[in-house]
């Protein structure tokens, strides 16, 4: 593991006072337009229960991040960054996320 | 000529292509570890199939930070050849050497079985021997003469997923190398067999020196195991180093 980056906390006995925690949602769908052959079966399962009224299903994932930041907005930007970066793929999902205090 | 074979923490079709460059093809290989920095000196890198650090999060999305990554971008880059094949095709996507994405096959079910491929182009450094008289092929008799071969898929996300602009960008510039079509050679929805856009198996990039296929030449290399219709496309690699 590296070394804890300037002005976030180690948690340890540094003495450095520790940054709050944010609790992070992120919700990952398939993208619009983009075929969706789990959210469609069970789409069909669900019709073939009796629920007729099923027009759609969207089969996503969740993450739920605790992260220190000094504020929401940081908590925010750094979680989009991630996003970006590796917890989604821009060409084929969507994704919005949440920030609040941890339970 | 030397083949690196990368293995990543879940590859699975390392020593078949290690096997295929080696007894089918008669060439040297070695294996690159995902921590190395170095390609050791590889005239051609394949990212071989498998389900790389379990498909966690997405197939090929944790592979691409691998150390032996930031070498393998640079060496394509530079021009080098590049072959990523299944697992190594959407490694190739995730760290943004080809465009689009794998996603789940149409229908969900993992397929492992033969499939009939038109090769698109027989003049890349990937195909250049498909078009050899010797090569036991069919003839597609449609506009393209292109060869028909028969070779395995083994995937559970291999539907090839581009957006429009993607799409056209990548026909018209002739970078679908491999197209899944059925005996005759014709593409049709039948004949896909994970709903791939455009019956899309395999695409080049833009400058014509990596190539990803879902499909899985390395293992109809060998001719005492069955045909042996991916060969030449290792055969071509061969030649195009041999002449650049």
């Amino acid at each position: 593991m590296t070394a804890a980056a300037p002005g976030v906390s180690s948690g340890g006995g540094s003495g450095e006072p520790r940054l709050p925690v944010w609790a992070v949602e992120v919700r990952v769908t398939p993208r619009q337009g983009i075929l969706d052959p789990e959210g469609q079966t069970i789409q069909r399962a669900l019709q073939d229960l009796g629920y007729a009224g099923v027009e759609s299903v969207r089969a996503g994932k969740l993450f739920d991040l605790r992260l220190q930041a000094n504020s929401a907005a940081e908590a925010e930007r750094e979680a989009k960054r991630m996003c970006g970066e590796l917890i989604t793929n821009p060409v084929i999902e969507d994704y919005t996320l949440s920030v609040s205090e941890p339970p | 000529m030397k083949f690196g074979i990368v293995r990543f923490p879940g590859s699975n079709c390392d020593a078949d292509a290690y096997r295929a460059v080696t007894e089918g093809l008669g060439e040297t290989a070695v294996y690159l570890w995902h921590k190395s920095r170095d390609l050791e000196s590889s005239d051609v890198v394949v990212l071989p199939g498998g389900f790389s650090y379990g498909d966690y999060l997405r197939g090929g999305a944790i592979a691409r930070f691998s150390p032996i990554m930031g070498e393998v971008v640079e060496f394509a880059h530079n021009g080098g050849l590049t072959l990523g094949i299944c697992n190594g095709f959407q490694i190739l996507c995730e760290a943004g050497l080809l465009p689009g994405a794998l996603t789940r096959n149409r229908g969900l079910r993992f397929r492992c079985v033969p499939v009939s491929l038109r090769v698109e182009r027989v003049d890349t450094p990937f195909t250049s021997e498909y078009a050899d008289p010797d090569v036991p092929a069919e003839t597609f008799s449609g506009f393209h003469r292109a060869p028909v071969v028969q070779i395995p898929i083994a995937h559970g996300e291999g539907q090839y997923t581009a957006d429009a602009e993607t799409l056209d960008a990548l026909e018209s510039s002739g970078r679908v190398a491999f197209r899944y079509v059925n005996g005759a050679g014709e593409a049709t929805d039948a004949a896909n067999p994970n709903g791939s856009a455009n019956n899309v198996a395999g695409i080049l990039n833009e400058a014509g020196n990596v190539l990803g296929m879902m499909p899985h030449p390395e293992r109809h290399s060998i001719r005492a195991l069955g045909p042996d219709d991916g060969l030449p496309l290792f055969r071509s690699l061969v030649r195009a180093v041999g002449t650049s």
